[in-house]
């Protein structure tokens, strides 16, 4: 059993953090949260996401898990303004699921579950540095470096105590640099991975540019990503794997 | 599953499925699998002249590292590319994209290398039906895992009867696998699953086939042997479905049999074997098979074409009835229950024209009856005779002397295209220098027995120019490696033997006749055919 009301713009976030990475996804529909986890066909991006009860106008479920293909279910929610409500209710006997947005109506066809990739462990990374900067600062590094390369570097000086953002070009390059001033908080340590612009701009999308984003970063390490969504209530991982530096 | 993966194909090829994988898409997976640049994988694709080098090479140097790796598994290959044929609509390349890139994104350099050519439809690792057959008899049929490395030949020959019935090696596998020979004795034909067909021995002559083909002239069967494309109708009821000699299935090229089949057969169930022929309505005269072929390949306007060119289909085998096989009945029981099962539709669907030679006293009486059968054939415009034997058993896929064709040329020989070069002056623009290669069933290879100039039209030549620009694989100036895909009739003057070819052949005078659509380049003559025409010169 499972039967939600949901704003229509917390839905929407929740679906597009995931969205960017995959086109099909299992929802884990426990009692004390909705989660979603997913890795991208390469292996290289992740997403963990979670919605707790409060993120819902109401939230009744048994548990279970249903797989979807998110492109359909987000073309659906799109149908509503943002402070619409959206209700969802799962058919058990048909293995659908029914939408209704003011007095519209649809009922979606879910993907059995065993025929979506199995959702990994999160990897446990212990990662030097910490930065807490806001969305939009993350934004526009993305946008200035995507002029120049298809890769970006990310990276913490410890001893000039900054967080700095490079791309090389074929012929210009770009840098970034943002002190502890600049930043919300920042945990000094020596970092510095190299990161593919495809990725990273498609996770940029989804990432509010007025939350406050916890990047933990390392030495040729995977970079982690948190932000919270649905005004505290639900939560986004992203974790991207670096490319391989050939200098 | 594994049998199937060996020959580079994940379903036998009467199941027309598509995977819907091009090499662009195939190079948009590497790059994203690996990080590495689609431009610079297209060098190396360049350079290799071939994708899935390239795309080893891709996996080795990886600019991409990944949050996590699962072990490649045979299933899981074979199930991520068989989903790659149910993919459609909006979005469909792009998963097709994500589902190759998470296989190469998982596999070592050799594995992304036969994964990559798997997924485009070119695995040649050398493995014919012949290994895959010998293979599946020594795992699971004498002496199987007690290392004995010897097959019988009843093994081996129980396998190959169950394959050319089923044309289902993953079948054939699981039943010598749990039931040893008498599993694959059960294997039979089933309706909507082709089976090979059986063919003709070639007669020096008409004196000579009558000699072969029976002991004697009073058991032998003549028909008119038509100029069009063998085929294989299945029907359950209204359900009726038409194969082709190569397996493939061509029911919606061929609206108008369909409708034949459904007005003519009276069985409830039937397996029939024929010619189909295209004929010009003005006339009723049989048109040449390169028109008729534009039948085969026609996706679009099919109805239009069928008025065009319209179909008749001569019947001349019979192989299941109600669920009956007949496939051990002798031929003359088989026409029997032909007969029962037809009313004839005069150009649509009818017994192949025929006389038995039973009523002749003598064996000088029954030549002349032959000679002057034969000469109806060919004023009729058809391609000679065929001579049967009555008492013979159907054999699928045999080239079988109880079957003898008899044809007024020097046979003709169907042979690949492995190598072409741009002609010289006028047709400069066109691929007029063609290699031509004979089939080697053992290693699976393409063995060049000549060189090919002259017989085509500007036309001609502009199509086949076309067709094997689309199969370059490699390029070095004006000569082009193919993939040996296009399949040509030649005729020629002689065989030589010469050292400038592998094969230790050389076609004298070749001349291009036709574009054999309805051959796979598996059917090409093979090399042992080459040697035996030269032999016999």
């Amino acid at each position: 059993m499972f039967k939600a009301i949901v704003s229509s713009g917390t839905l929407r976030a929740a679906l597009d953090s995931v969205g960017v990475l995959v086109d099909e996804c299992k929802i884990r529909l426990d009692e004390d949260e909705l989660t979603i986890r997913a890795v991208d066909p390469a292996n290289v991006g992740m997403v963990d996401l979670s919605l707790s009860p409060a993120a819902f106008e109401s939230y009744e479920t048994d548990g279970g898990v249903i797989g979807v293909d998110l492109s359909r279910l987000e073309e659906m929610v799109k149908m509503a303004s943002a402070d619409q409500l959206v209700h969802l209710e799962l058919d058990e006997e048909t293995r659908k699921l029914h939408i209704q947005i003011d007095g519209l109506e649809y009922t979606l066809a879910l993907i059995d579950p065993d025929s979506i990739r199995q959702e990994p462990d999160l990897p446990d990374l212990d990662l030097a540095a910490n930065i807490v900067l806001e969305g939009s600062h993350i934004d526009r590094a993305v946008k200035a470096a995507d002029m120049v390369s298809e890769h970006i570097v990310l990276g913490v000086n410890e001893d000039e105590d900054h967080f700095y953002v490079d791309a090389q070009g074929d012929t210009d390059d770009v840098h970034f640099e943002l002190d502890r001033e600049d930043l919300i908080d920042l945990t000094a340590g020596d970092a510095h991975s190299l990161f593919s612009l495809d990725y990273l701009k498609e996770m940029n999308k989804a990432i509010p540019k007025d939350a406050e984003v916890t990047v933990e970063l390392g030495e040729d390490f995977p970079v982690k990503m948190h932000f919270d969504i649905a005004e505290g209530q639900g939560n986004v991982t992203y974790m991207l794997a670096p490319r391989i530096q050939s200098d | 599953m594994l049998v199937t993966l060996v020959r580079g194909r994940v379903a036998p090829a009467w199941r027309s499925l598509d995977l819907g994988v091009s090499s662009s898409l195939t190079r948009r997976a590497v790059a994203k699998a690996t990080g590495v640049d689609a431009d610079r994988v297209d060098r190396e694709w360049e350079a290799t002249g071939d994708l899935g080098d390239a795309a080893a090479w891709a996996v080795e140097h990886a600019a991409q590292r990944t949050l996590f790796s699962t072990p490649l598994t045979v299933r899981r290959v074979y199930d991520t590319l068989r989903d790659l044929a149910t993919y459609e609509g909006a979005g469909s390349r792009d998963r097709r994209v994500d589902a190759v890139a998470g296989l190469v994104s998982d596999a070592d350099p050799e594995e992304a290398r036969y994964v990559v050519r798997t997924a485009l439809g070119h695995l040649r690792v050398g493995i014919g039906e012949g290994t895959v057959r010998d293979a599946i008899a020594l795992a699971f049929l004498d002496g199987a895992g007690d290392g004995d490395t010897l097959v019988t030949d009843a093994a081996v020959a129980a396998v190959d009867r169950a394959h050319q019935v089923t044309n289902d090696f993953p079948l054939v596998a699981t039943a010598a696998r749990d039931e040893g020979v008498e599993g694959l004795a059960t294997l039979g034909i089933d309706l909507f699953r082709p089976v090979k067909s059986m063919l003709a021995e070639k007669a020096e002559g008409l004196d000579d086939g009558l000699d072969s083909v029976a002991p004697a002239p009073s058991s032998v069967l003549l028909e008119h042997k038509y100029d069009g494309a063998r085929i294989q109708i299945h029907v359950d009821g209204d359900d009726v479905r038409v194969f082709t000699r190569r397996l493939e299935d061509v029911t919606e090229q061929f609206p108008d049999v369909v409708a034949a089949v459904r007005e003519a057969v009276t069985a409830d169930s039937c397996v029939l074997d024929g010619e189909a022929v295209g004929y010009d309505p003005d006339t009723e005269r049989p048109v040449v098979f390169q028109e008729f072929s534009r039948r085969i390949k026609r996706e679009n306007g099919v109805d239009r074409l069928a008025e065009e060119i319209p179909a008749v289909v001569f019947l001349f085998d019979c192989l299941a009835v109600d669920g009956e096989s007949l496939l051990d009945a002798p031929l003359r029981d088989r026409l029997d229950r032909l007969d029962g099962l037809l009313d004839p539709e005069p150009m649509a669907l009818e017994r192949a024209t025929h006389r038995s030679l039973a009523d002749c006293d003598s064996r000088a009486e029954a030549l002349d009856v032959a000679e002057s059968f034969y000469a109806d054939a060919l004023d009729a415009g058809h391609e000679g005779l065929m001579l049967k034997n009555l008492d013979a058993t159907h054999q699928p896929g045999r080239r079988v002397g109880a079957m003898m064709k008899v044809k007024p040329t020097m046979e003709p020989l169907d042979l690949v295209v492995p190598r072409a070069q741009y002609s010289e002056g006028r047709r400069s623009d066109w691929l007029g220098r063609l290699f031509l290669a004979a089939y080697d069933p053992e290693d699976d290879a393409f063995v060049e027995v000549g060189r090919l100039a002259t017989g085509y039209t500007d036309e001609e030549l502009r199509e086949i120019t076309d067709r094997l620009e689309a199969l370059v694989v490699d390029r070095d100036g004006r000569l082009l490696d193919l993939q040996p895909e296009l399949v040509l009739e030649i005729e020629y003057e002689e065989i030589q033997a010469s050292t400038e070819y592998a094969s230790g052949y050389a076609l004298r005078f070749p001349r291009f006749v036709r574009i054999r659509e309805d051959l796979a380049p598996e059917d090409a003559d093979t090399v042992e055919r080459v040697g035996e025409l030269f032999e016999g010169q």
